[in-house]
């Protein structure tokens, strides 16, 4: 389990992982790269826990890991499926003082969306991924590498062949960009 | 006024529109970019950049001396989030490196590093292309808004992003 690197804590992702693990029969071995979220020791628990690690150090990780739990960003989840895993993703919301807004909450639907990640919102939806991964009935190991990385990278080079950009298309899109301008701030 | 051998050079390079087709677009690519996620959403496109040649703009962090090893790198000025001196300073820089490496290519995902680059490109008639990076989704980036004017192959990875930029391009998700 990884929350990243955000000042923001991220106590609900911990205690949904503790909650879980604490109900098998069975030991878990739990890692826990836990930022800026004060995580003390669980009684009923043996994880393995670090503020912060190196980014080798978190690859082989997950790489040894059966199933990986992150918060909503992109950094782990890539990191996640370059060595293999499926990443199982809970966004951080702003209502729960867990990020400055929504966006991740946006980028998880839509990255599970396009089949990059499985994305839980509750508590539950979490427990049943994760007894599944157990059970065999989800698969979360994938082939290494970036995912979709291949085909983008196809469709990049398919793209920048189209014809240059026309003088009256710069004028209408800086028109197009200027309207935008009052939209800086996310709005949920 | 650009100069005349710039501009010689520029064609020779297939740089230039009216020698378009001369040289493949991919031929020199110019990576202009923040390091972190930014780079690393550029870099997961190794397939197609991997036959080309190239050189990097980014900032001197870990991350990025780990990822670009063996590359050819020049480093930037960072902070750039409302940093008019880095501005200037990155602006300085873009056009000795837009002259001497002669790009078929100008390539970003933001962020601030990436404004004086399209603007000069667009000046010298260089090809661009910009990724919004995948995670912003519900609003577009202020460095993409910026670009978007000046970038001939716009480019995002997941659908729900073209609303933000109609004219876009989706290529998929680089991870």
């Amino acid at each position: 389990m990884s929350v990243g690197t955000d000042h923001h804590e991220f106590n609900r992702l911990v205690s949904w992982v503790y909650g879980w693990v604490q109900e098998q029969p069975f030991d878990v071995s739990v890692f826990m790269q836990t930022g800026f979220t004060p995580v003390g020791p669980s009684p009923r628990v043996q994880a393995r826990t670090a503020d912060f690690v190196a980014h080798d150090e978190l690859l082989k990780e997950f790489a040894r890991s059966d199933a990986v739990v992150l918060q909503g960003g992109p950094g782990g989840i890539m990191a996640a499926r370059s060595v293999g895993r499926l990443p199982i993703v809970v966004p951080r919301r702003r209502d729960l003082g867990e990020h400055v807004d929504d966006h991740q909450v946006v980028f998880a639907r839509a990255m599970a969306g396009a089949g990059r990640i499985i994305c839980c919102e509750t508590g539950a939806e979490l427990a049943t991924v994760l007894t599944d991964i157990v059970a065999g009935t989800v698969d979360v190991v994938i082939p290494e590498g970036t995912g979709g990385a291949t085909d983008a990278a196809r469709a990049v080079e398919e793209s920048i062949t189209a014809p240059r950009l026309t003088g009256k298309s710069v004028l209408r899109r800086a028109r197009f960009s200027l309207r935008r301008a009052g939209d800086h701030r996310f709005r949920a | 006024m650009v100069e005349v051998e710039t501009i010689q050079r520029f064609t020779a390079a297939g740089a230039i529109g009216r020698q378009e087709g001369a040289t493949p677009v991919s031929d020199r690519i110019l990576f202009v970019s923040s390091s972190g996620g930014h780079l690393a959403q550029l870099h997961a496109l190794k397939d197609w950049w991997s036959h080309s040649d190239r050189l990097w703009v980014t900032f001197r962090t870990q991350d990025a001396e780990s990822l670009l090893q063996g590359e050819a790198v020049e480093y930037g000025y960072h902070p750039t989030t409302r940093n008019l001196r880095n501005l200037a300073r990155n602006w300085r820089m873009a056009r000795p490196i837009l002259r001497r490496f002669r790009p078929t290519l100008v390539m970003s995902s933001g962020a601030g590093i990436a404004v004086p680059y399209f603007y000069e490109a667009r000046r010298l008639g260089v090809r661009t292309a910009y990724l919004e990076v995948v995670d912003r989704i519900d609003t577009p980036t202020v460095t993409g808004r910026m670009c978007y004017p000046v970038t001939d192959h716009f480019l995002v990875q997941l659908p729900e992003q073209q609303r933000l930029y109609p004219e876009a391009t989706v290529v998929g998700a680089v991870m």
